[in-house]
């Protein structure tokens, strides 16, 4: 499929959840609380986000990257305010405009103002780098100690690392690794595993 | 023969993009699944060598329609696919016996890198 088709696509697909998402925000004005709308609204902002971000549209994927971070924190409040809806109507406007940006064939409006009008917190880069890793085996003590290392471009080398964690463990018994399966899953991204099969 | 996938995102427009990268590269789309339920259903159904499954989904979401796969199908070989900054929800799906993951906006020769591998394994 050739990229007019998929940037069709992209249109017909946001412009959808734009339409879902307005409806939600009328319905969560009424009734605050509702987590089904809540998560709903979350969802439609992930997805815009993750078809800009594919297809290279860097302001609307940081527009509707922004409005996911703000609809989690909502998410975990469990409710939402009216200044809020006002505000994410007026984000939704504004991806409907850089949408008209994109269907119109002209470059994407900035969305700095906006952005830095609600929050400066930086962004999350979503940019996506090839994933390549070497590893060493050396024998030391009891069992083998076994050495990986990530190369530094490696996007997020927690979930890698306990992918590969677990691969190991298919080889044998894992008597320790450092950091542990448990520590991967506190969140922490060393640039090296340690483990010991 | 050609090895056989299932796409599951809910977004018509990211299962395309999938197809796009699978289909070229010799694999056969074996059915799509736009929720967590209908995955469960087309697994069991076609039983594909592969699964590519989306996190963030309406009705059921990725990590509990793995789950319930693995339950029925523990060789069952299923990668998710989510966004970098996810990374609390990545572990959640490898601890919970996602095979391995790959990150959006996907890239043909990462995706295809991943689902070679865990195919062949």
């Amino acid at each position: 499929m050739d990229m007019d088709n998929f940037r069709e696509m992209f249109l017909t697909e946001a412009a959808e959840h734009l339409q879902l998402m307005v409806d939600l925000l009328v319905q969560l004005d009424s009734d605050p609380q509702d987590q089904d709308g809540i998560d709903a609204l979350f969802r439609g902002a992930h997805s815009i986000k993750g078809m800009a971000a594919s297809m290279e549209y860097p302001e609307t994927a940081r527009l509707a990257h922004h409005l996911e971070d703000h609809l989690a924190d909502c998410r975990q409040l469990g409710q939402i305010s009216g200044v809020e809806i006002d505000w994410l109507l007026e984000a939704v406007d504004l991806l409907e405009l850089l949408l008209g940006d994109i269907r119109n064939g002209r470059p994407e409006r900035n969305v700095d103002s906006f952005i830095a009008g609600i929050s400066k917190q930086p962004e999350a880069a979503v940019d996506c780098v090839a994933e390549t890793k070497t590893v060493e085996l050396t024998a030391c003590g009891r069992g083998q100690l076994i050495q990986l290392q990530l190369q530094e471009s490696v996007a997020i080398p927690g979930p890698r690392f306990l992918v590969l964690l677990k691969k190991l463990a298919d080889l044998g018994t894992i008597l320790e690794s450092t950091p542990s399966t448990e520590d991967l899953l506190q969140g922490d991204a060393p640039n090296q595993l340690l483990v010991r099969l | 023969m050609s090895k056989r996938v299932l796409i599951v995102d809910d977004a018509l427009f990211m299962r395309a993009m999938l197809r796009d990268i699978f289909e070229p590269a010799g694999w056969q789309i074996i059915a799509e699944a736009n929720n967590g339920e209908q995955a469960i259903a087309a697994y069991k159904t076609h039983q594909p060598d592969l699964v590519t499954m989306d996190i963030v989904m309406p009705e059921l979401g990725g990590i509990d329609a793995l789950k319930k796969i693995l339950a029925d199908s523990p060789a069952a070989r299923i990668v998710v696919c989510s966004a970098l900054e996810q990374k609390g929800l990545i572990l959640e799906a490898i601890n919970a016996g996602a095979r391995d993951f790959i990150v959006k906006p996907f890239k043909s020769a990462q995706v295809l890198e991943v689902a070679e591998r865990v195919v062949a394994e």
